[in-house]
C-alpha cells in the first residue's frame, strides 16, 4: 500500500529539478520507492522515507554520499536529495533497477534457478562490489539477501538500498544489519558496524548462495520451540558454533531424515561435499576463526581466490552434472576418489592446463580470460580470450584457440616449437606448454 | 496497542466439499482451524486478540491421496505454532520489526517442522498399502515412484496454508500455494490483497508444504493495525476464486460479506455461509471451498442480533454453540 506520496506529485531535487512522481514501486522498512521524472534526466527510482526514518542523521550521511561516486557501476548510487517543501520529510534519487534483476531471497526460496557458472558469477560480482564498497573508506552495515539483486542469465549483480552505506565505524544511525546476517559482536551490542562486520554477512550471504542453509543454524535449531531474542542471541551472538565445525559438533549439520526442513543444515549438507576442499576450508576458517575474532575474518580478496578456483575447477561428468575439481581427490595413481554426485561413477576428468597456481577444467565449453592470462588482471572474468574448441574435422581432437590479437607460442610434447597466430589453435595433449605472453601455461590430462 | 483492537472480533468460517468431489466420491480435502477454536461446520467464535485463523487445501491429486489429512493438520500445527509465538512475543515486549523478522523468517520453518513431524507419525502408524499405491500407479505410472524417495512421502499429504493472525497491534498474515487474503478497510469498501498472488508459479502448479525446504516458499505480509485498519478479512481456498470471472468479481465477496453482515446480522451469514460456498463450488469452480471470515466489532452500530457465543477459551461445539 503506497500512502505517502500519490502520482503526479512534485518534488524540488537538491540540484534544483523538478521530480515527479509517476506511480509507487514498492515499500520496504524504511520508506516506499517510486517511479519519477527527475528534470530532463529520464525517468529515475524515488526512495521517500517514512516519517519516522527521516531523521536528521539520514539526511546528513545521505548528503555525503550524493557527494561521493558510486564505488561501482554496480551500486544503485543516491544521486540527489529531493524534499516536499513544508512536510519535513526527504527522499533521494537513484537509478531504477532493471526488471531482469532478481532478489538473492528468490533463488535461496527456489523461485528462481540458475546454472553452477552463474551462481559462481554472483558469489564473484556480489563479492566484487562490496570489495570496491570497502576501498572507499564506506561499510555497508546492511549485507544480506534484501539488498542484492542478480540477472539469472548471467550473473550480473547490482546492490541496492545503499542509503545505509557509512564510513567505517562511524556512530550508528539507524542501521545494524538484518539479524541472521549480523556479526556475533554486533547482535551482542559490543561492536559498531564496520567493513569486518560487513566481512562476516558477505560469507554468510556466500554460504547460504553455495548450501542454501544458514553457517551457524544446525542441531541447536532443533531445541528452540519459540524463536526469541534470548535464543537468537544465543544462536548467533553469544554461542555461534559453525555447523561443519570439525572441533565442535554441539551445532553440527542435521540430516533430513531428523529434520526434514532441512533448516538445521539438511540442506547444506546435500551441497557441501560437492565442492572442493579449498573452497570449503575458506568457509570454515571464515566460521570458525572468523567466528569471533573480527581480524581473522576471510577477506574479499580471499573469497574472490576461492570462488575462483570454484570456477577453474567446474567440469561436467559424462552423466551431464557439473562437479568441482578437488585436487586432494586425484590419487598418484590418475585415479580420481571423488565420484560424480549425480550419478555415483568415478567421473572421467577432462584436460586441464596450470597456468601458475591455478588448474583450469579444460571443457568442451571452457574458456580463458584476463584473469587466467592476461597481464595482472586478477579476477576480471569479463571477455573471453581462448576458447576450447573440437577439431573441425575430427571430433575426438580438440583444440584451444587464440582469441587474442597476439600470437601465442606453445612447446608441443615432442619438445618442438608452434606459433599460435590469432584465431588459431593449439591441440590439448598432455605436456603441451604454452606461453601466452605474460603468463605460461601446461595441459595435464 | 491500537484503538482499532479495543473490542471484539467474531470469526466464522465453513468448508464445503466441492461439486465435482460430491459427483466422483471425493471427501473435502480443505481445513479450516482457528483460535478462538471452530469448527469444520459453519461456526463461530467471538473474542479479542489475539485471534489465529488457518485455512488449508489439499492437493487432491492422485500422488496426494492423503492431502485431506496433510491439510487437517497444516491447520491444527499452523494456528498451535503461531499462538505459540505471539503468546512469547506479548511477554518479551519487542520491537515490530523484530517480531515481524522472526514471525516471517523462523515462523514458518516451525510450521513446516512440525506439520512434518505430524505427518511422519501418521505414517508410521499408517504405511501406504497396496490398494493405495495401485490406484497411484493407475492414474499417474512410474510417478507413482516418487512418493518411495527420499522425502518423498510428503507429497502424499500436500496441502496449501494460510494463516492469519490478528493480535492488539499488528496482523500477520503467512502463506505458502495458492489461495487467497482479503482485507476490506474501515470504510466498507476498499478492498486491499495483502499478499499478492504468486506469479513464480506457472499452471496448475502451487508451492506446497510437502515440498524440500517448505519454509522458503512462505510469502508474507506484517502489518500494524492502524496502517491495515481492517474491519473484515476474508481467508479462503482457491476453490472460491476460480468460481469467479475474474479478479475484481471475486474482490467484491469482501465488501459485499461485510454489507450482509450489517444487514442480517453475523449469526445469518454464519448459518447460511455454507449453502452459498455449495452454490459457488456447484456454479464454478466444482472444488472444495474453504471460507474463513474475521470480522471486527467496531464503534459503528451493529445489528443487535449479534450472538456472543464461543467466548476465547471456551470451544463451541460443531453447531457453533457455546459451552
Amino acid at each position: 500500500m503506497s500512502t505517502l506520496l500519490s502520482p503526479g506529485k512534485v518534488l524540488r531535487s537538491g540540484s534544483g529539478k523538478a521530480t515527479k512522481i509517476i506511480k509507487a514501486l514498492g515499500s520496504g522498512g524504511q520508506g516506499e520507492v517510486y517511479l519519477a521524472d527527475w528534470g530532463d534526466e529520464g525517468q529515475f527510482a524515488v526512495k521517500w522515507y517514512y516519517p519516522q526514518s527521516a531523521t536528521p542523521e539520514q539526511r546528513e550521511a545521505l548528503q555525503l554520499l550524493i557527494k561521493d561516486s558510486a564505488p561501482s557501476a554496480k551500486f544503485l548510487w543516491p544521486l540527489d536529495l529531493v524534499e516536499d517543501k513544508g512536510s519535513g520529510s526527504f527522499g533521494y534519487i537513484m537509478p531504477v533497477r532493471e526488471a531482469r534483476y532478481r532478489g538473492l531471497h528468490e533463488y535461496v526460496a527456489g523461485r528462481v534457478s540458475v546454472n553452477s557458472s552463474t551462481l559462481i558469477n554472483i558469489g564473484l560480482e556480489v563479492t566484487k562490489a562490496y570489495h570496491d564498497l570497502h576501498v572507499k573508506g564506506l561499510c555497508y552495515r546492511d549485507i544480506s539477501f534484501g539488498n542484492a539483486f542478480f540477472d539469472p542469465a548471467n550473473g550480473d549483480v547490482l546492490i541496492c538500498d545503499n542509503d545505509n552505506v557509512a564510513v567505517n565505524r562511524s556512530v550508528v544511525s539507524g542501521v545494524l544489519g538484518t539479524p541472521d546476517f549480523m556479526a556475533p559482536e554486533i547482535v551482542l551490542d559490543a561492536a559498531k558496524p564496520s567493513n569486518l562486520t560487513d566481512l562476516y554477512s558477505l560469507g554468510v550471504l556466500l554460504f547460504y548462495l553455495f548450501h542454501l542453509g544458514h553457517p551457524l543454524t544446525g542441531k541447536k535449531v532443533l531445541k528452540i520451540h519459540c524463536w526469541d531474542i534470548a535464543a537468537r542471541n544465543l544462536l548467533f551472538g553469544k554461542e555461534p558454533v559453525f555447523i561443519f565445525d570439525p572441533a565442535n559438533k554441539s551445532n553440527a549439520a542435521v540430516g533430513l531424515d531428523d529434520d526434514p526442513t532441512g533448516e538445521a543444515g539438511g540442506m547444506a549438507l546435500k551441497y557441501w561435499n560437492l565442492y572442493p576442499a579449498a573452497f570449503r576450508n575458506t568457509f570454515l576458517k571464515a566460521f570458525t576463526q572468523g567466528l569471533k575474532d573480527a581480524d581473522r575474518r576471510v577477506t574479499e580478496s580471499e573469497w574472490l581466490v576461492a570462488l575462483s578456483g570454484l570456477r577453474n575447477g567446474m567440469f561436467r561428468c559424462s552423466c551431464g552434472s557439473a562437479n568441482f575439481y578437488d585436487a586432494e581427490a586425484l590419487q598418484s595413481s590418475g585415479a580420481y576418489a571423488k565420484r560424480c554426485w549425480k550419478c555415483g561413477r568415478e567421473p572421467k576428468l577432462p584436460f586441464r592446463i596450470r597456468i601458475g597456481t591455478s588448474i583450469v577444467m579444460l571443457n568442451a565449453d571452457a574458456t580463458l580470460t584476463p584473469h587466467h592470462i592476461g597481464n595482472g588482471e586478477a579476477f576480471d572474468f569479463s571477455t573471453e580470450i581462448a576458447q576450447v574448441v573440437r577439431h573441425p574435422t575430427d571430433p575426438n581432437v580438440w583444440g584451444l584457440k587464440n582469441l587474442t590479437d597476439k600470437k601465442w607460442v606453445a612447446t608441443l610434447p615432442n619438445g618442438s616449437l608452434r606459433d599460435v597466430e590469432p584465431g588459431r589453435s593449439v591441440p590439448l595433449a598432455t605436456e603441451t606448454k604454452i606461453n601466452f605472453g605474460s603468463v605460461e601455461g601446461e595441459i595435464r590430462y | 496497542m491500537s484503538d482499532l483492537s479495543a473490542g471484539s472480533w467474531v470469526i466464522i468460517g465453513s468448508s464445503v466439499q466441492g461439486a465435482s468431489h460430491k459427483r466422483g466420491g471425493l471427501p473435502n480435502q480443505d481445513a479450516i482451524f482457528a483460535h478462538p477454536r471452530i469448527d469444520v461446520a459453519s461456526a463461530m467464535a467471538v473474542a479479542a486478540p489475539p485471534l489465529i485463523l488457518a485455512v488449508s487445501d489439499g492437493h487432491g491429486s492422485p500422488r496426494s491421496f492423503r492431502s485431506g489429512t496433510g491439510a487437517n493438520t497444516a491447520v491444527q500445527v499452523a494456528v498451535e505454532r503461531t499462538k505459540e509465538f505471539i503468546d512469547h512475543f506479548q511477554g518479551e515486549n519487542l520491537r515490530p520489526d523484530v517480531i515481524r523478522d522472526i514471525t516471517q523468517n523462523r515462523l514458518p520453518a516451525e510450521i513446516v517442522r512440525s506439520w512434518k513431524k505430524e505427518v511422519l507419525e501418521h505414517f508410521s502408524k499408517n504405511p501406504f498399502d497396496e490398494e493405495e499405491m495401485r490406484k497411484v500407479q493407475a492414474a499417474v505410472g512410474n510417478h507413482a515412484n516418487e512418493l518411495k524417495e527420499d522425502q518423498g512421502l510428503y507429497l502424499a499429504y500436500g496441502a496449501t496454508l494460510i494463516v492469519v493472525a490478528i493480535t492488539e497491534s499488528y496482523i500477520l498474515c503467512l502463506q505458502i500455494g495458492d489461495g487467497d487474503i482479503l482485507v476490506v478497510g474501515d470504510d466498507g469498501e476498499s478492498v486491499e490483497v495483502p499478499i499478492p498472488p504468486d506469479l513464480s508459479m506457472v499452471g496448475n502448479e502451487t508451492a506446497s508444504l510437502c515440498l524440500q525446504s517448505a519454509q522458503n516458499l512462505f510469502r508474507s505480509s506484517f502489518r500494524s493495525l492502524d496502517d491495515l485498519r481492517p474491519h473484515l478479512i476474508a481467508v479462503s481456498t482457491d476453490g472460491y476464486f476460480n468460481s469467479f470471472a475474474d479478479t475484481p468479481s471475486f474482490q467484491k465477496i469482501g465488501p459485499d460479506f461485510l454489507k450482509l453482515i450489517r444487514t442480517h446480522g453475523i449469526d445469518h451469514v454464519r448459518r447460511e455461509m455454507g449453502s452459498w460456498l455449495d452454490q459457488a463450488s456447484d456454479r464454478g469452480s466444482g472444488d472444495d471451498i474453504t471460507l474463513g471470515l474475521m470480522f471486527r466489532q467496531g464503534a459503528q452500530a451493529m445489528p443487535a442480533d449479534l450472538p456472543t457465543i464461543g467466548f476465547e477459551g471456551q470451544a463451541p461445539d460443531k453447531e457453533g454453540n457455546a459451552p
